[in-house]
């Protein structure tokens, strides 16, 4: 065989290869995956993104679905580094859950001057939406609005006045101005806060504080995880909470009262977005995903599943990769699924969906292991989520 | 009103710090041991620190022991332990610059908190304080737990124990003898590096203890040693390095205004150590106990 045409006949055979093997839609999943809220989001979360591929048929637009991930080691510099090569080489078409609102922060600044999608779970700070608001960002977990809403019924039943212990970062801050704008406008007061270093690894000093402001409800603004276990343990330890005294973080983690135990946490109320165990198909969901990966979901989780498959959904309508398209298009398709109930994705970005106020079993009324949560109330969408009357993002015209 | 702050406030934070300031000496203590007799910058302390916490959640969920009996065997445990990785690595490094020895402990580090991730995962797990010490004093100006208390007397104890040990008898002028000139020791009859094993495996040993001690007031999980390893050579640093009592005292010292930065400045509360810490090298840079070199 003479070179020339060998070479022509070596170019159609690797042609009619790639031909075979369209280049596949590439989804990231961004972690933290070995420190202190790991077990929150964390590989659970990547296995999540890759079950709603597998549930979506593991092809979009004729094209395979491939789910990668990366630690970002709880530093924003590393996260914006890692969402920069994933962009610029690696050709990442969206980015999932990126947990720590400092990082979700770089990471937004990245996708909104590369015109990349990114679908935030983990991350609680509003600003996502908010004031840092781009074209490209979308924000499915619960936010730091949605968060203090869980005053309204401490409010209701007496427990109207407040002293925060706020974690010293983007988290902290954004909760503790959403809360005290929740408490004022519910009739409550604000009795003090202090600022507590990221770092700290004991409470006590801030717990009597807060124990001497004479506070009805102490707030740990502390971000879940092996952090907020240890204040809540402390707090135990120091008495904080008796008939008249509460002490609440505003969000709970199933995993955390599995942790911490249903005698130190009974009683505490929380708005979630998800509970393994709160009807059929959200059981359902969660004993296929335990029977695959050998735990129960976390309200991250799931959120990343539903994010995954909102997403892949709106490729597959909007028949591209393309960013803007694409969110375009999920802007119009139906969402609906085991995490995110009667939702909307509106313009600033912000899916709304259906929360739910939770209170902690007590250890009489738990009758499995993870049985924590009784559903006391059902937050409609309009109401869980901060109205976009309201929004601050200059996407949203007034 | 003391400086702004009533003082029943000011009283309860001072004591807290001294709690705290207990825990501080006993990770200290050990590190200060380890250094000062074997030249060691032990790194591993902290994941050491961390086994010994793990080790009580372990035996209290699978084998069923208690507080009491986890506060013996799992410091026996992370001895023997320790004892190993002094023989399998840490003596390979006798006699070259302590950095490499810093490198290899803080490698062995991650590795043994990488293993207990993988094994055991972030989440903190589920370890209380025993039924026999629950409960709190109530001392007019503050609430002391019952558990406090006890783990300040608990860390006192041991810490006057090991400076005795040390300073007073005559295994420890034999081993501060071995420090000074292993060969002249030697030449004794003494066996030197058995002596090096022992002592390494007893400060490792103390890292367990302080890791029970502390397991029931905070969150018992594979990254629980990160940050105490960091404050407790910043104690040794302050207190001066090659100093037993150094750390003890430097331990509450550092405790105490660690507590009070808490109350006037807390946004500060963590560098507050780190700020010392820089300000007694300055000034003395064997540390306030140490002998200059």
């Amino acid at each position: 065989m003479r070179p020339i045409p060998a070479l022509i006949a070596l170019g159609c055979l690797l042609a009619g290869s790639a031909l075979a093997q369209p280049a596949p839609v590439k989804l990231g999943v961004l972690e933290d995956m070995a420190g202190p809220t790991s077990y929150l989001n964390g590989q659970g979360s990547v296995d999540a993104a890759q079950l709603a591929a597998d549930d979506f048929g593991g092809k979009v637009i004729g094209r395979p679905i491939v789910v990668m991930s990366a630690d970002h080691q709880q530093k924003p510099a590393v996260g914006a580094a890692i969402a920069r090569r994933w962009i610029d080489e690696q050709g990442v078409d969206v980015l999932l859950d990126i947990p720590n609102s400092d990082i979700a922060l770089a990471v937004d600044q990245v996708i909104a001057e590369k015109h990349r999608l990114a679908i935030f779970v983990g991350a609680v700070t509003d600003r996502i939406s908010e004031q840092d608001c781009n074209p490209y960002a979308m924000q499915w977990g619960l936010d730091t609005y949605a968060d203090s809403q869980t005053v309204r019924p401490l409010i209701k039943s007496g427990f109207d006045s407040f002293f925060f212990l706020t974690s010293d970062y983007v988290f902290g801050h954004t909760l503790e101005d959403a809360a005290r704008s929740a408490i004022a406008a519910a009739g409550g007061k604000v009795l003090g806060s202090v600022t507590i270093p990221l770092e700290t690894t004991d409470y006590s000093s801030f717990l009597v504080q807060a124990q001497a402001s004479g506070a009805k409800v102490v707030a740990l603004l502390i971000s879940g995880g092996s952090r907020l276990v240890t204040a809540f343990k402390q707090a135990r330890e120091f008495g904080l909470s008796d008939a008249s005294h509460k002490v609440t973080s505003l969000h709970i983690y199933t995993e955390d009262v599995h942790t911490l135990g249903l005698p130190a946490t009974q009683g505490l109320e929380a708005v979630v977005p998800f509970y393994w165990n709160r009807d059929a198909a959200s059981r359902a969901f969660s004993e296929r995903y335990k029977a695959r990966f050998g735990h129960l979901p976390s309200e991250l989780h799931a959120g990343v599943y539903s994010a995954t498959l909102a997403y892949l959904k709106g490729v597959e309508k909007a028949g591209t990769t393309d960013a803007a398209k694409v969110r375009a298009a999920m802007a119009e398709i139906t969402i609906d699924d085991v995490y995110a109930q009667h939702a909307t994705l509106l313009a600033n970005g912000r899916l709304i969906h259906d929360l739910y106020l939770v209170q902690v079993k007590t250890p009489a009324e738990s009758k499995d292991p993870w049985d924590y949560f009784n559903l006391v109330a059902t937050i409609p969408a309009a109401e869980a989520f901060r109205p976009l009357s309201q929004s601050l993002c200059p996407l949203v015209k007034h | 009103m003391i400086l702004g702050v009533p003082p029943a406030l000011l009283f309860s934070q001072v004591m807290l710090g001294l709690i705290n300031g207990a825990f501080y000496a006993l990770m200290s203590l050990g590190l200060a041991v380890i250094f000062g007799l074997l030249n060691i910058i032990n790194f591993v302390h902290g994941a050491l620190f961390m086994m010994g916490a793990m080790l009580a959640w372990l035996l209290a969920s699978y084998v069923g022991l208690g507080y009491w009996w986890a506060l013996f065997i799992a410091p026996a445990m992370v001895g023997v332990f320790a004892l190993m990785l002094e023989r399998l690595f840490v003596r390979r490094l006798h006699g070259v610059d302590p950095l490499y020895g810093l490198l290899l402990t803080f490698g062995l580090a991650l590795v043994i908190e990488g293993v207990f991730r993988v094994k055991f995962g972030t989440q903190g797990m589920g370890y209380d304080i025993p039924p026999s010490l629950q409960g709190a004093f109530r001392l007019g100006f503050m609430v002391l737990p019952v558990y406090r208390a006890w783990v300040v007397a608990a860390a006192v104890l041991l810490c006057l124990l090991i400076w005795l040990a040390v300073e007073k008898t005559r295994l420890g002028s034999v081993l501060r003898a071995a420090t000074e000139n292993a060969a002249l020791v030697q030449a004794f009859g003494i066996n030197v590096p058995r002596l090096v094993t022992l002592i390494y495996a007893l400060g490792g040993a103390l890292a367990a203890f302080a890791g029970v001690l502390g397991a029931p007031i905070t969150s018992v999980d594979p990254n629980m040693g990160q940050n105490i390893v960091i404050v407790a050579f910043a104690v040794v640093t302050i207190g001066g390095l090659g100093s037993i009592a150094g750390p003890i005292v430097m331990g509450f010292v550092v405790g105490l205004i660690e507590g009070l930065t808490k109350v006037f400045y807390p946004d500060a509360s963590s560098v507050a150590i780190f700020v010392l810490m820089i300000l007694v090298l300055l000034i003395r840079p064997a540390g306030l106990f140490g002998r200059a070199a």
